[in-house]
């Protein structure tokens, strides 16, 4: 749900505002590895 | 295998093998890695005329888990991107956690020895908690037309930088949010392929990415606050604010200003309240004080309810009292009474058999 469908003051500048997303990212993982070209030979 | 005792996400042995069998896996050159060297360079910086064989390319593996969900490998660093947060009016996190389950990739485990689907989904709900943090948060505002017609003209003035028809309004590397606008109708698939302009009633859209640097310095912006797409903007609402009137509504002419009052049906005093105290977050707060004001009187209805089977228990439990107390002092007043008798009796015999003896 967007603010806009809620606010009637966004739903008045607002055409939409439902396009968001998270990228989380791992602090450490217990492996080491780089993938070259080689790796899809 | 690392081992420096820092506790770290444990990935499957065979990671790449199960992300490369995965239907949906992709792989795409993030950056190449001189051969000499070693200097990593994005694929974006290696300019075209570079000697390509002197680099080794690096790849970077993605696969979906579900149609929401995209987890990236790439230069020993997992990523999970989480879309259309709006689909979701509770927490992201349920549906993502069994997507994490079912790719394979991080293992997880349960402190049983058979664990249960609950289990599971407890222990990776932990490994989220414990071993991912914030990277970038992304929110998107598309202007109408009328607000979009206003504003085009200050972005395209009070841009920094210019990118594919994209218009950055803030720039340096460690800034805490970045600011992009561009017109989101121009760039529609309808418009693929025809020059790249403004037609009247196009719409701009307006980009805050809260980068990795705003999540360290805001302490309250965490993975567990980061919930449902309304919990996020009104976690972040003063933020977001802060960069619209910034890099925006400051930038306005007296004349543009005026325009946007009108278009808005605001004034001067008032926009930014209307902005800052927006009426969702009132409903927001209103309908959590309503089921708060639900449950505290289900609470008083059960405590009530208790209250009086304990007080009929407690009459129950007088009367009984009384009851067995009028009982024992029966019993006591008819023990007496018996005692009374058969010592009256036993002292009669007493005296019958003293007096009798006497006389022989």
């Amino acid at each position: 749900m967007g603010v806009a469908e809620l606010n009637p003051f966004y739903a008045a500048i607002l055409e939409a505002d439902k396009d968001s997303f998270i990228y989380l990212k791992a602090r450490y993982i217990d492996k080491s590895m780089i993938v070259h070209a080689d790796d899809f030979l | 295998m690392l081992n420096t005792g820092t506790k770290r996400l444990s990935v499957a042995e065979n990671f790449i093998d199960v992300m490369m069998a995965h239907p949906t896996f992709e792989k795409t050159i993030s950056g190449y890695q001189h051969n000499l060297t070693g200097t990593y360079f994005a694929a974006g910086q290696l300019t075209p005329d570079a000697n390509k064989s002197l680099y080794t390319p690096i790849y970077r593996l993605t696969i979906k888990p579900d149609k929401y969900t995209v987890v990236i490998y790439d230069r020993n660093t997992f990523f999970i991107k989480i879309f259309n947060l709006a689909h979701f009016d509770k927490s992201r996190y349920r549906t993502l956690v069994q997507a994490l389950i079912d790719c394979d990739v991080f293992i997880h485990k349960a402190r049983v020895a058979d664990p249960t689907a609950k289990h599971k989904r407890e222990s990776m709900r932990l490994i989220l908690k414990r071993d991912f943090g914030l990277h970038e948060y992304e929110w998107g505002l598309t202007f109408n037309g009328e607000i979009s017609n206003i504003l085009l003209p200050v972005i395209q003035r009070e841009a920094i930088v210019n990118i594919d028809d994209c218009y950055y309004l803030n720039k340096g590397k460690r800034i805490q949010c970045k600011i992009k606008v561009y017109n989101v109708s121009a760039l529609a698939e309808d418009r693929r392929g025809k020059p790249y302009q403004y037609i009247v009633g196009d719409l701009m859209k307006f980009e805050v990415t809260f980068q990795r640097e705003f999540f360290i310095h805001h302490g309250y912006a965490t993975i567990s606050s980061f919930t449902s797409q309304i919990a996020i903007f009104s976690l972040l609402l003063t933020d977001i604010l802060k960069q619209f009137n910034q890099h925006l509504l400051k930038k306005l002419t007296k004349f543009e200003t005026k325009k946007l009052y009108s278009a808005t049906g605001t004034t001067k005093g008032n926009f930014m309240d209307k902005l800052t105290n927006p009426d969702s977050l009132q409903t927001l707060l209103d309908g959590d004080l309503l089921a708060l004001k639900k449950q505290l009187n289900a609470l008083f209805t059960v405590i009530e309810a208790h209250t009086s089977a304990t007080s009929a228990n407690t009459a129950a439990t007088e009367a009984h009292t009384i009851a067995v107390n009028a009982n024992t002092a029966a019993l006591t007043a008819a023990n007496n009474a018996h005692f009374l008798s058969e010592s009256s009796a036993f002292v009669k015999e007493v005296e019958a058999k003293t007096i009798k003896e006497n006389f022989v």
